[in-house]
């Protein structure tokens, strides 16, 4: 489903090039969970980013699906970004002016879903993530595992072929990561990809794969406890 | 998708209800203010053109060139119309008018004093477009005697009774017939009376065919004429026609070269040719009022930009989330935009309602001479104009920080690191200084014209101008007895001094051209404006004579006759002329006796003109006393027993002197009020901006606020240290402003011939005082943030 070739990523300052991921060659499969792993400042929020097209690689190659991602315009690069990708961060990024419906309805709305069908995956989804009751809420009125949940909720809203979820249990206290890496798990198993980056050894546990990244090179593979 | 923006960004104003009041009140006000200009402009564009036959419809005025002086009146003789529309087949017709001064009006027991009605010709009827209440246009001035009212002054004297039929008894005239009641001419109309009599009645019971002979087209030029020309007929084709006339009929005349011109009706109010003095008044004031809406409008955008991008940071986060879960960068400038120009839409109501309560509840009407109204249904430019209005404002307003917000990239938004107020923030300073710029000037202008006005009322004009009441004698049987009138005048205990004239300052002179003896010997003919006083004139109005003496004795036609007229002249004179010895110099019907020292009878506008001064030969029908300062109520009492004494029955009407100057300046008054007002719009304005824009930045450094206060600042020093920025921009700001202030001031004074000069201390002023309101602005922000207990700041994070 994906690979990447030689992804190299630099920052340039002034005359100084610093390299955040050097040459990194990764192939993930359709259905996988990968967890990504590494010390503070490795790398990994960078890959990710260049996974879910947010940003651009210095060089190298990125294939979704055989398309050259890397060779796409920047609207080309939106809408497959727009079809296919959910992500799910630390600190949850809910948008803190509209309410939990809208939230989930927001990346609906860019990828032109007609009202009622919007009504109707909303509400879906709600039910699923059992938060029909906090649906008029604004995200400062909920805790950080609900918060959290919502971010999965609407991250899947789209029903996005790749999950790419950076931390997603920081925040939280251990049972709330629990239900969320259960949630993940249940996720992968209806077909859904996911790539997550963590530091926690019991998250890593959920998935198949572990990659180790460090000081931007992908340093080692390993099969996870489950995989 | 429109639905849910439009919910959002509502919901967006009501959060930040601090931010959004100001932004949406300040947008509001600029929106309001480009409302009113809008309506002032169109009501000076469409000035005249209401009238269904404008674009046929000239107004004729007369080149004349008299003793090498050339000069373009609106005025002409009587035989202008009738002659010229018998010669030339194009003119339809002709409209005549002539101003009736102040006159007396009585209806049975009252007696009203007008000011405003006009002789007029049928055609002001017919040719014009006015709505008739009762009776109507076609017979309306037709007969001799008869009159047509506007509504406010058949209100006045009939209530709402239909007065057509009445008559009325006009002051020298007779009585009058009423057969019509007209709706009042709008203000921006240029004939603007509250009655027409007819044209026709002035020559009744004369040999018209004698009078009206092209040989008498030069003398007794005070009428107005207007033509109709047939469809088709051009202002080039009527010049070619009207030379082939004088030839014909005038250029053997006498030494007199006369030219008929005409212009378009349209073109009287703002660039016209005949009058260009008054055209270029209102021109101007039209620029400099539509100048100043736009910057108005300009200011208010700027808050917007800025506080838009000041809050970008709020707003970074959830653009980038935006982003992540699918947004392009077109739907983000898409929607931003949209949010504006809902924003736009809620100012834009504020600025309708806005604009209302300004024109209902101010004097601005007033002060610019109008009757503008708010009436989106019933005015058809309003609805497309504040589409427009909105369009222009949300793109402008919206363009700029819709690109800034959607360019932020996603990644460094959700790391927090972009949209912080840093980004941006040389162009918010930019415009926050460019804002004060304006509004510095605004004020410095407007000190300058309170100091122009001050120094025109305090200005020695060369006679005496407190404590002088004018009283105007009209009626004829009044006024052979004029004398014997000042005479019981000049009794009063009160009165220093009394005399009659046939103008007064403000009125202006009327001129006549008469060969004058140069210093070399011969005569020449010199056009010079001439007052007609008696011998008290002088004493009465401390004029002083400086040399030679005053008139000996009355002047009488036999003086004209005999040539031996006495003439004083002024200064001026002397200087023209270049005369060593004036006195005993010779002119055409008479000798120079005397000299006075120049004295300012025109506006302060115009530089003092060569007069010369005889006794009057006619009765002069303006009685001016002077009179003592400390028991002014007891001698106006005195002076109204002797007048009903003189004139059993007709009202005491008198005027001040002063005051009567003072209405000379009634425009330029004008222009100081609405500059005051626009200049504290402004400052309002742009410390909205101010204000929020600071309370903005200190949110941002709450937490440094905290720390430094743990750290033992002082809060002098914090205040200190959170104001210093703002005033580095507003002294900025004033750096930039003088220079430009200094053209702008320049550019108005040149309408005075005599200027307050432009000293440093307007600027200093305008500066100072400008600052300490930004500084008060933003110190009750800074001392409020510095006195906020530290640890509650540092809590979070
Ligand atoms: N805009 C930038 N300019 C320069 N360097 C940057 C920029 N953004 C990130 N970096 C650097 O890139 C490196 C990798 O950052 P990244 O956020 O990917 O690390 P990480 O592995 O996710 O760390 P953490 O576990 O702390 O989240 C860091 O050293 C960081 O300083
Ligand atoms: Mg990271």
């Amino acid at each position: 489903m994906i690979r990447l070739r030689d992804i190299t990523r630099y920052y340039t300052n002034g005359f100084v090039k610093t390299f955040v991921l050097r040459g990194v060659r990764l192939d993930v499969a359709e259905g996988e969970f990968l967890t990504i792993m590494g010390p503070s400042g490795a790398g990994k929020s960078t890959l990710l980013h260049i996974l879910g097209m947010l940003d651009a690689t210095s060089e190298g190659e990125y294939y979704f699906h055989d398309i050259p991602v890397h060779e796409l315009t920047e609207r080309r690069r939106t809408e497959l970004h727009q079809q296919n990708i959910g992500f799910v961060f630390q600190s949850y990024h809910l948008i803190d002016d509209l309410t939990v419906y809208e939230n989930l309805e927001t990346p609906l709305l860019y990828k032109k879903v007609k009202a009622a069908e919007r009504k109707s995956l909303v509400a879906d989804m709600l039910d699923r993530f059992g938060i029909v009751a906090k649906k008029d809420l604004f995200p400062a009125q909920l805790s950080g595992g609900q918060q959290q949940l919502v971010a999965v909720a609407r991250a899947m809203i789209i029903h996005p072929r790749l999950i790419l979820a950076d931390e997603p249990t920081g925040n939280l206290n251990s049972k709330q990561g629990e239900e969320i890496m259960a949630l993940f798990r249940e996720l992968n198993r209806a077909g859904t990809t996911i790539i997550q980056v963590t530091h926690s050894e019991k998250n890593a546990a959920y998935s198949h794969r572990i990659i180790h990244l460090c000081d931007g090179w992908v340093t080692g593979h390993q099969l996870a406890a489950s995989g | 998708m429109i639905w849910i923006l439009l919910k959002q960004t509502l919901r967006g104003i009501f959060r930040d209800k601090f931010h959004s009041f100001i932004n949406v009140f300040g947008l509001g006000l600029g929106i309001a203010c480009c409302i009113i200009g809008l309506l002032f402009i169109q009501d000076e564009w469409s000035a005249d053109r209401r009238h269904a036959n404008a674009g046929r419809i000239y107004r004729y005025g007369v080149q004349m060139t008299i003793g090498g002086v050339t000069g373009v009146q609106t005025t002409c003789n009587a035989a202008a119309g009738p002659l010229l529309k018998e010669f030339i087949p194009g003119i339809e017709s002709y409209i005549r008018i002539g101003s009736a001064g102040e006159i007396l009006v009585k209806h049975k027991a009252d007696a009203f004093q007008e000011e405003n009605f006009l002789w007029a010709d049928p055609g002001l009827l017919t040719a014009f477009s006015h709505s008739f209440v009762h009776g109507n246009p076609a017979d309306g001035l037709n007969r001799n005697n008869t009159m047509v009212l506007t509504r406010s002054l058949a209100r006045k004297i009939f209530g709402e009774r239909n007065p057509v039929g009445q008559m009325l008894e006009i002051e020298n005239h007779g009585p009058f017939e009423i057969t019509g009641v007209i709706a009042d001419p709008p203000l921006s109309d240029h004939l603007q009376f509250t009655a027409l009599l007819s044209f026709s009645t002035l020559f009744k019971g004369l040999d018209q065919a004698e009078l009206f002979q092209p040989s008498n087209l030069s003398g007794d030029m005070g009428y107005g004429l207007y033509f109709l020309f047939a469809p088709g007929f051009t202002a080039e084709e009527f010049a070619a026609q009207e030379r082939r006339f004088y030839g014909k009929y005038q250029a053997a005349v006498d030494g007199i070269q006369y030219l008929g011109l005409v212009e378009p009706l349209t073109d009287i109010r703002l660039r016209s040719s005949l009058d260009s003095g008054q055209a270029a008044v209102n021109a101007r004031f039209l620029f400099w009022f539509g100048g100043i809406v736009l910057f108005i409008l300009f200011l208010a955008c700027v808050n917007y930009v800025n506080l838009t991008t000041a809050r970008a940071s709020k707003r970074a986060k959830e653009i980038g989330i935006k982003k992540v879960v699918g947004s392009s960068h077109g739907a983000l400038v898409a929607h931003l935009l949209t949010e504006s120009l809902v924003f736009v839409l809620v100012a834009l109501a504020a600025g309708i309602i806005l604009a209302q309560i300004i024109l209902a509840l101010t004097p601005l009407n007033e002060v610019i001479g109008k009757n503008l109204q708010v009436n989106p249904l019933s005015n058809p430019i309003l609805l497309p104009a504040l589409a427009a209005i909105w369009v222009v404002v949300g793109v402008l307003a919206g363009l700029y920080p819709a690109f800034y917000l959607a360019r932020l990239s996603p990644v460094r938004t959700l790391k927090g690191k972009a949209g912080s107020p840093a980004a941006g923030r040389f162009i918010r300073q930019a415009l926050l200084v460019a804002q004060f710029v304006i509004t510095i000037a605004a004020v410095a202008l407007t000190l300058l014209m309170v100091r122009q006005l001050d120094y025109v009322h305090g200005k020695d004009l060369g006679f005496r101008k407190d404590h002088v009441v004018v009283i105007k004698v009209t009626e004829a049987g009044l006024l052979n007895r004029v004398d014997a009138f000042k005479d019981e005048v000049r009794r009063c205990p009160g009165v220093r001094a009394a005399a009659c004239s046939n103008a007064v300052p403000g009125l202006g002179y009327t001129g006549f051209a008469f060969n004058w003896e140069t210093s070399s010997g011969e005569m020449k003919l010199h056009a010079f404006p001439s007052l007609q006083a008696d011998s008290d004139y002088f004493r009465t109005m401390d004029i002083q004579l400086i040399q030679g003496r005053n008139f000996s004795r009355p002047a009488s036609r036999a003086d004209f006759r005999n040539k031996s007229l006495e003439v004083v002249v002024n200064e001026r004179l002397v200087r023209l002329m270049g005369w060593q010895e004036p006195i005993g110099k010779r002119f055409q019907y008479g000798t120079v006796v005397g000299v006075v020292r120049d004295f300012h009878f025109d506006p302060l506008h115009y530089d003092i003109r060569p007069v010369f001064i005889t006794a009057p030969m006619d009765p002069a029908p303006y009685v001016s006393a002077s009179i003592r300062g400390d028991r002014i109520r007891e001698t106006l009492q005195q002076l109204r027993a002797r007048w009903q004494a003189f004139a059993p029955g007709y009202p005491f009407a008198y005027t001040f002197l002063d005051q009567r100057i003072a209405r000379i300046y009634t425009e330029d008054e004008k222009q100081q009020k609405l500059a005051t007002l626009f200049a504290g719009v402004c400052l309002l304005i742009s410390c909205l901006g101010l204000f929020a824009l600071a309370s903005f930045t200190i949110g941002q450094r709450t937490k440094e606020i905290g720390i430094r206060r743990a750290l033992g600042a002082s809060l002098a020093s914090v205040v200190v240290l959170l104001g210093r920025r703002f005033v580095l921009w507003v002294l900025l700001a004033n750096a930039l402003a003088w220079p430009l202030t200094y053209l702008a001031m320049r550019q108005w004074l040149e309408s005075f011939v005599f200027r307050t000069p432009i000293g440093i201390g307007v600027f200093l002023l305008a500066g100072v005082s400008v600052l300490l309101v930004a500084m008060l602005t933003v110190s009750v922000q800074s001392i409020r943030a510095a006195r906020a207990n530290p640890v509650d700041s540092l809590r979070y994070e």
